[in-house]
């Protein structure tokens, strides 16, 4: 039992980080029916946009500022550039961009920064309180409230604004909306620039808990959080929350019953069974495709 | 008459790829690859390596014997490795090959070297398979069932450790290398192993397994892996107020462990091959040729040598004395020099002076040489001695 209960809490912040990229999965999906690959890197880049700020001698705050600034701009370019000129062709067309998108950003920050691991200039001390032979990081707490947090302006933003509004009525009905003058172009630039948003404050978290950032790091949690957003039901918000910690909690049960060798496949076990029992995941609705 | 000048043609360009192909045995005695990660997580090992090659290269440029070297990159994986080894022998046509520090690459690329009969000698790739029941395949450093026992052992005698959590990478051959000889020396000497957890080279996170880690309180917490892994590992443990002494191998040994790290990396005690003394150092003063290998190394490069530079230097400096006393017996100067005569000298080689140790290569064409064992203090490491193999 004191096992279990660890494994939960170990397995939140982890949860969280997947959550947090999740949401950017989900949101594009809802709005364009497209699994953006380059997801990953998006987390990636933001770490390194954060470090690159921070050694040209910015406070963190202007450091992240900037750095969601800029990766959320190249997450619209991207779209403009390489997803939206393929909207007509088949579903496949984009779906294979966005991999080479992302094979392209992991290389050239390679070839920018070196491939190895670079050690980020903040740390967030990873001091513990203990509830007997329970413990928790100070800081996990930190990160499982600033998930919820994120995730509930999100929705506040979702639900309470014009623009929110949009980004609804988009995913439910692309042409109907479209009808009702909501702006097709804008209003999908603005879902990648929040996806965007979310990967840099997971990335950011992430070197600054870890203290280090290496090129291909957002292949492992790209492909994590996209079994997540599959899990919690592609689409939905509160769902890719859900299925991020739900994720991150499986995990570090695997890792405390001694099976950590099969914890990277889990993912993908889960992948597998949502599609085949449930496609539309844990919070999905099941929607009426009308031809 | 037309006969005549497509002779002549002929002759002309006979003799000029004679005189071409002499001259260029003249100018070069020999073809040594290099085959080693210089891109890809494992870059930061194969480029130390690299330095020690360069600085032994330059030191000797001034022999009467000329090596060529051909670089190739394994992008730190094991594919690769195998592609590298490939095209060093078919189209570079190397007579030898100085290939790879990590153990999964260089077993890659030692089935096809074995293959083509061309003899390989790696650095640093400690894992014992690596050269078992190899003709052509040798290393400069030593394996890692030694490691693992010497360390097992230390914490035995020296620590008087009871039990033992060992943290191991089940992505490395390396990681389960030591991780296997440590448990069972351990045991065999009366320890208690409590348990064996694992991580992957993926993980950023090392909570889960350190709670475990925690609520055991085990003497000692075995960690043989890679430094940007054990580098986090270190510090989560830190936090979470482990108080075992942490072991580690040769995986530990690069300045980068301590950025990684900070001061939680102080106490931790490794197993390595070479320990490179500051001038403040009084052991400094023990081992002059490591002095002056360490003086010439931070002139070239500002930084101080890691095991993976001393382990290159030491290498090269063998082939390239291999291939000298070759050279000696040879009473023609148009005379080649073979991979098998280079092969039949590598395991012949006996008490040759290396920076890190004395090496003599056993039958299974491992080194027998000493281990080091270092503590990490802050801001360097101590000596703590230094052990023969039995």
């Amino acid at each position: 039992m004191l096992d279990f209960t660890q494994a939960i809490i170990d397995g939140i912040a982890i949860g969280s980080l997947y959550a947090l990229i999740a949401i950017g999965y989900s949101m594009v999906f809802g709005v364009l029916q497209f699994v953006n690959f380059a997801h990953g890197e998006l987390f990636m880049l933001g770490a390194y946009f954060v470090m690159l700020f921070l050694t040209l001698g910015a406070p963190l705050w202007v450091a992240i500022l900037f750095s969601l600034l800029s990766v959320g701009t190249i997450a619209v370019v991207i779209e403009r550039v390489a997803y939206k000129p393929l909207r007509k062709h088949s579903r496949l067309a984009p779906l294979i961009t966005a991999v080479a998108i992302s094979l392209f950003l992991q290389n050239i920050i390679q070839v920018l920064f070196s491939p190895n691991s670079l050690s980020f200039p903040i740390n967030i001390p990873g001091n513990i309180i203990t509830f007997g032979e329970l413990f928790v990081r100070i800081r996990d707490i930190g990160i499982f409230s600033l998930t919820l947090l994120l995730a509930f302006l999100l929705e506040l933003f979702l639900f309470k604004t014009k623009a929110g509004t949009g980004i609804r009525a988009l995913a439910m009905h692309a042409d109907a909306s479209r009808l009702c003058g909501v702006p097709f172009n804008r209003t999908v630039s603005l879902t990648f620039f929040i996806g965007a948003i979310l990967a840099v404050v997971a990335g950011t978290i992430q070197g600054m808990a870890t203290n280090q950032i290496f090129p291909l790091m957002g292949v492992n949690a790209g492909l994590k959080a996209f079994a997540a957003a599959v899990l919690g039901g592609i689409g939905e918000i509160r769902g890719a929350v859900l299925g991020g910690l739900v994720l991150g909690i499986s995990e570090s049960m695997l890792v405390s019953y001694g099976l950590s060798t099969y914890k990277d496949g889990f993912a993908f076990v889960i992948l597998i069974l949502v599609l085949l029992i449930r496609p539309q995941g844990i919070l999905g609705r099941t929607q009426l495709v009308k031809v | 008459m037309k006969l005549q000048s497509s002779k002549i043609i002929t002759y002309t360009f006979t003799s000029i790829i004679a005189f071409a192909t002499n001259t260029h045995a003249l100018a070069t005695d020999a073809k040594v690859g290099v085959l080693l990660p210089l891109t890809g997580s494992q870059a930061f090992y194969g480029k130390e390596a690299k330095n020690g090659i360069d600085l032994a290269r330059q030191e000797l440029s001034a022999s009467n014997v000329d090596l060529k070297i051909v670089v190739e990159d394994t992008q730190s994986t094991p594919i690769e490795a195998a592609k590298g080894m490939n095209k060093l022998i078919t189209s570079d046509r190397v007579n030898v090959v100085i290939a790879e520090v990590i153990s999964s690459n260089a077993i890659a690329a030692a089935s096809i070297s074995e293959k083509a009969k061309i003899p390989m000698l790696s650095p640093a790739a400690t894992n014992d398979s690596v050269t078992l029941g190899k003709k052509y395949i040798y290393r400069t450093c030593f394996i890692d069932s030694f490691q693992g026992v010497v360390m097992a052992k230390y914490a035995k005698d020296h620590l008087n450790a009871k039990n033992a959590i060992i943290l191991e990478d089940s992505d490395s051959d390396y990681s389960k290398g030591l991780s296997n000889n440590f448990k069972s020396t351990f045991e065999k000497e009366g320890g208690k192993i409590i348990k064996v957890l694992k991580y992957s080279q993926k993980d950023t996170s090392f909570t889960s397994q350190l709670g475990d880690v925690r609520r055991s309180k085990p003497d000692i917490l075995y960690i043989p892996g890679f430094h940007q892994q054990v580098g986090v590992i270190l510090r989560e443990a830190q936090d979470l107020g482990i108080k075992s002494i942490k072991l580690g191998g040769d995986g530990w040994y690069t300045p980068d462990l301590r950025s990684i790290a900070k001061d939680a990396v102080n106490g931790g005690i490794i197993s390595t091959h070479f320990y490179s003394p500051d001038s403040k150092d009084p052991a400094s003063s023990v081992n002059t040729h490591v002095k002056a290998f360490v003086d010439a190394y931070q002139a070239e490069y500002k930084a101080m040598p890691s095991a993976h530079a001393a382990l290159g230097y030491d290498s090269y400096k063998i082939i390239h004395n291999v291939i000298t006393e070759i050279k000696a017996t040879k009473t023609k100067k148009s005379e080649t020099i073979s991979s098998e005569e280079i092969n039949n000298a590598l395991g012949k080689l006996k008490n040759f002076k290396g920076i890190t140790g004395t090496i003599t290569m056993d039958q299974n064409h491992n080194p027998i040489k000493p281990a080091v064992i270092l503590e990490y203090i802050p801001n360097g490491y101590k000596f703590i001695t230094s052990i023969n193999p039995q």
